[in-house]
């Protein structure tokens, strides 16, 4: 038996650890797997309220949020190739340009 | 009892891998330990009787999307060294963590379990899941079919992007 409460805490480590991973890191691919990281902490919730209230549309969420997941790193990477093609680095702090 | 123990453990494990993706210097590490969330993550899907999400989570996250991170991991040098971070902004991101966790904490204190011990019989299957998705969420089912599209276009544009 798996209190409502012990999955909720996992989640909200999992997003905060995601947030400070976006906050502190230069590294952009790091950065985009922090974003993952966010993405699935609301994945479990989801799943666990759905647990929780025997209601399964929390899992038609999670699907949807995976066809969005997939769609944000396909399109998230491939702007990283394009800025590495540019700028040699994928280095956030080399994004400049827009700094006066 | 054997469910609450297994819970705790794949929880720790999974706590343990996210924070070895933040705090990596190496990107094919974290890479790899983001893989180890996912699938810990799938474990505790599946202690949550949510198995078609379980199988899923593995077939598209840890085999998809990371196949994707690994392949730009190789195409872009990763051998950047991170120069040293002003130390404010490591304190910062931290603070800012901590923060979101507490408000989030205390948002979940106020949740109450209805008590629903094992769910409904039938629960989280492909047939109960399916069945909610081509009937109730079928337009958005749909819609997410004109988000892919748009995503392909998006890939193909930015992959042509910069080349010689």
């Amino acid at each position: 038996m798996i209190n409502l409460n012990e999955p909720l805490i996992l989640s909200a480590v999992l997003l905060a650890l995601g947030a400070i991973g976006v906050i502190v890191r230069r590294n952009l691919i790091i950065v985009l797997m922090s974003i993952e990281l966010m993405l699935n902490a609301a994945n479990l919730a989801f799943i666990s309220f759905s647990k929780s209230l025997g209601d399964v549309q929390g899992h038609v969420f999670v699907l949807m949020a995976f066809a969005v997941a997939a769609a944000e790193a396909a399109v998230g990477l491939a702007i990283l190739v394009a800025i590495y093609r540019k700028k040699r680095s994928v280095d956030s702090d080399a994004l400049n340009s827009l700094k006066w | 009892m054997i469910e609450g123990v297994l819970f705790k453990l794949f929880a720790a494990v999974t706590a343990l891998f996210a924070l070895i993706v933040v705090v990596s210097k190496d990107a094919y590490k974290s890479a790899v330990a983001l893989i180890g969330t996912f699938i810990c993550l799938a474990c505790i899907y599946v202690l949550l009787y949510a198995h078609l999400v379980a199988v899923l989570q593995v077939i598209i996250y840890a085999g998809a999307i990371m196949v994707l991170f690994v392949f730009v991991i190789a195409l872009s040098s990763s051998v950047e060294n991170e120069r040293k971070r002003p130390r404010l902004l490591g304190v910062a991101g931290v603070v800012c963590g901590a923060l979101v966790a507490v408000e989030l904490l205390k948002v979940f204190y106020s949740a109450r379990d209805t008590g629903y011990e094992v769910p409904p019989q039938g629960f989280g299957t492909l047939e109960a899941v399916s069945r909610e998705l081509f009937t109730n969420f079928f337009v958005p089912f749909e819609l997410v079919s004109v988000l892919m599209l748009a995503a392909i276009m998006g890939t193909i544009i930015f992959g042509k992007e910069g080349r010689e």
